[in-house]
């Protein structure tokens, strides 16, 4: 347990730490379950919210990101549940199997991210121009068809492209590394 | 189909689905891909977690200890896309980016679509995104921020390098609805500008940026621009608009494919992302480069005309000049901007707008001093007094004219006025249409003046059936736009219309055969136009009136002619606007 006895402050400090460290697994577990970027956005902060008012019972030491992705799947249910008449979704059935693979993934999201970096400096201009408009300058894809006069669909298929790039890359050096 | 071929339609579903562009249809193609292959799942999860790690801010919000409000922690967790600035200043990989679509495109194999049975089709739900509402509780974290600044150093990362040390050259002295890429960088009037190599995104609105040496430039969003000089611009993409005086001739925009050199004009700039790039001089020469290395080519282009440069055929051809298709001016106090109109449409303002086409057309002033949607035609006996229009700064009001009568909120009287009945017909309207359904019957229709149909966007009109006044604030119409006003210019007459229902109308002795009206315009309580006793059959009246910067009140009237009736009088100004210039 967190010891009672620190101070609010210091309290702040130890969660600010450890979320700082672990934000990007927690991020990408739940990126993995809630696939529309602004809802996975929402129920991270919820789930922030949801770690500080029960850092109490955390234990330090402890797997702080497993502590953290476990609250995260509970606000995925609620957020599912809430969804389940007026969004789309993935079927019960393909989301337990997307669950499985977000288990065993979220935990090695810090060296995929590595891999990615170098990955992305691997990639010819032209590709990073694209992810840089599409992502550094918080474009949407629809904002970014608007500007060239390229259909969304082009857009979202150079994206597409790019991204397995990427895939193969990221791929290629965790089986180097070991990491999978 | 081919693994990669599956995985990258799967990646194309995926990202949508992240954007939330995905249709019913396609997540059910994405279902069926995936289908039982593992592989799949994993491929996308990976995927996710890839697009999520780009998306990702590192803004978190941790509530305040105290129960006052969160602080947010903003560190950029990771830089993937660092050293790509130098791709953006580098004009040429415009063109190998669109270079790359158009291949890739035509170069891939068809992605076969999954069909999906009627069942998957019934599982489909419409998207509708729900905001969260959090409430952040707990204590406060107001000694904090010191013990932890050590902490957010390792991981802060400023995604927009600062701006490299220049000189200053350009103030942004307005805005105009501006939003900016990266809306932490504080942009605001009164900035000063230094030259620089770092791109200045804007996604939306205008600014005006005005060079120390009295240049001005308008740059519309989505747009990305750089002052690179006291005398130059790099616009990579959007719209730019310079009006440059002859102490400033030289002034130069630059875009990716297109130099233009000012030889002391106005003109506007259009850059596409394609690096294709529209010039258009409204006054004044220009010089146009186009073209790279030995391939250069230079032709000036003068007032009145417009060129294209296509960068895919690296050739120039004439286009016509559109003179308002640019921002010229804006004017944030009172949001409004400038296109290079030369009228203002006074019917546009008797529908509610300011007079550049944002009006509703079969809106008009009723005599409760509304603006709304006029339709129920009838005759009514008008008030005796003037009525101020509530909800627009430009009609000052609406009135009967009977003998001497008030025509403005300053209280002035005109006492020219015949005596009449004190009736109107339906309001003053932005539009032009006549219906009676009473013992009388005509069918709605558009008024016609010279063969031409009024009341429409192309040929607006104000229609007021007498006895009707209707007063302008030029006042306030200067204030707001900025503008001088020379003069007002209209048509008027009654709609030959009546003639093509005079057959259902004659047995009705209130119905006369030629129905008389009369025109007038007043100007501060004085007449400057009148036109007595005209009918549909006279030729169509025109109107000139001549403005002064002095001038404030500018009053339309139609009244019941000698027949002393105004039964019959459909009586329209059309096409009545306030003819303008830069001051």
């Amino acid at each position: 347990m967190v010891d009672k006895k620190l101070d609010n402050n210091r309290a702040t400090e130890v969660f600010l730490s450890l979320l700082m460290a672990n934000q990007t697994r927690i991020r990408a577990y739940i990126a993995a379950l809630v696939p529309n970027s602004n809802d996975a956005d929402d129920i991270m902060q919820e789930t922030i919210t949801v770690m500080w008012s029960k850092f109490a019972d955390y234990e330090v030491g402890s797997n702080f990101s497993a502590w953290g992705t476990k609250i995260a799947y509970y606000n995925i249910l609620t957020y599912r549940r809430k969804k389940s008449k007026t969004g789309l979704h993935f079927s019960e059935d393909l989301f337990e199997r997307f669950m499985e693979a977000a288990d065993r993934k979220y935990s090695t999201s810090d060296e995929r991210l590595q891999a990615l970096r170098n990955c992305v400096k691997k990639l010819v201009p032209a590709d990073r121009k694209l992810l840089k408009l599409r992502y550094d300058l918080n474009s949407t894809v629809k904002h970014v068809a608007g500007c060239t006069g390229e259909p969304v669909k082009r857009i979202y298929r150079a994206l597409a492209r790019t991204h397995h790039k990427l895939y193969r890359c990221v791929r290629r050096t965790l089986v180097e590394k070991g990491v999978i | 189909m081919s693994d990669s071929k599956k995985y990258i339609r799967l990646s194309e579903l995926m990202l949508s689905f992240c954007d939330g562009d995905l249709t019913p249809v396609e997540m059910a193609e994405l279902e069926a891909l995936i289908g039982d292959d593992d592989e799949a799942i994993e491929y996308c999860v990976d995927l996710l977690m890839d697009n999520s790690f780009f998306c990702q801010t590192g803004q978190v919000s941790v509530p305040n200890k105290s129960g006052g409000d969160s602080s947010v922690v903003s560190s950029k967790i990771v830089e993937l896309l660092s050293g790509a600035d130098e791709i953006l200043e580098d004009s040429s990989f415009d063109l190998e980016v669109w270079k790359m679509l158009a291949d890739a495109e035509r170069a891939a194999e068809g992605l076969p679509r999954q069909k999906c049975s009627s069942q998957e089709q019934e599982l489909i739900r419409k998207v509708e995104r729900q905001k969260g509402n959090y409430t952040i509780k707990r204590s406060s974290l107001l000694t904090f921020a010191a013990s932890i600044a050590a902490i957010l150093m390792v991981v802060i990362f400023i995604k927009f390098a600062p701006p490299k040390t220049g000189v200053e050259v350009a103030t942004l002295v307005d805005s105009l609805n501006a939003k900016w890429a990266d809306a932490t960088i504080p942009v605001g009037h009164g900035m000063r500008l230094r030259t620089s190599h770092t791109p200045m995104f804007l996604r939306e609105g205008m600014v005006e940026v005005l060079f120390d040496n009295n240049a001005q430039v308008v740059i519309e969003g989505p747009a990305e621009f750089c002052v690179m000089g006291d005398d130059r611009v790099q616009l990579s993409y959007g719209m730019l608009y310079a009006e440059v005086p002859n102490e400033a001739i030289g002034f130069t925009v630059n875009t990716p494919t297109v130099k233009v050199i000012d030889l002391g004009t106005e003109f506007g700039v259009k850059a596409g992302f394609n690096g294709d790039v529209e010039l258009h001089v409204v006054k004044g020469k220009t010089t146009m480069i186009s073209g790279h290395g030995g391939q250069k080519a230079s032709q000036d282009v003068i007032a009145n005309e417009a060129k294209l440069y296509s960068a895919q055929g690296q050739t120039t051809s004439d286009i016509q000049c559109a003179k308002q298709q640019f921002a010229r001016d804006i004017d944030s106090t009172h949001q409004f901007y400038w296109r290079g109109q030369e009228v203002i449409s006074l019917a546009d303002m008797v529908g509610g707008g300011n007079g550049f086409g944002i009006g509703m057309l079969n809106a008009g002033v009723s005599y409760e001093g509304q603006i709304g949607i006029l339709d129920a035609y009838s005759s009514d006996t008008g008030p005796t007094e003037f009525v101020p229009v509530q909800g627009s700064a430009f009609v000052d009001g609406v009135f009967i004219p009977n003998g001497p009568t008030q025509i403005n909120t300053a209280g002035v009287f005109y006492d020219g006025f015949e005596q009449t009945n004190n009736k109107y017909w339906l309001g003053v309207l932005n539009g032009a249409w006549h219906q009676i359904d009473l013992t009388v019957k005509v069918t709605r229709h558009q008024l016609r003046l010279n063969g031409f149909e009024y009341g429409t966007e192309d040929r607006p009109a104000i229609y007021m059936a007498s006895n009707q006044g209707v007063t302008f604030d030029l006042q306030a119409i200067r204030q707001h736009t900025g503008m001088r006003i020379r003069e007002f210019t209209s048509l008027c007459g009654l709609s030959e219309t009546y003639g093509d229902h005079w057959d259902s109308m004659k047995k009705y002795s209130h119905f006369m055969e030629l129905p008389k009206a009369t025109f007038q315009v007043l100007v501060d309580g004085e007449s400057r136009f009148i036109k007595k006793d005209m009918t549909y059959k006279d030729p169509v009246g025109t109107i000139s009136v001549e403005l002064t910067p002095t001038d404030r009140y500018l009053t339309l009237v139609t009244t019941q002619g000698s027949d002393k009736s105004n039964n019959g009088d459909w009586t329209l100004f059309a096409e009545p606007v306030l003819q303008i210039e830069q001051k």
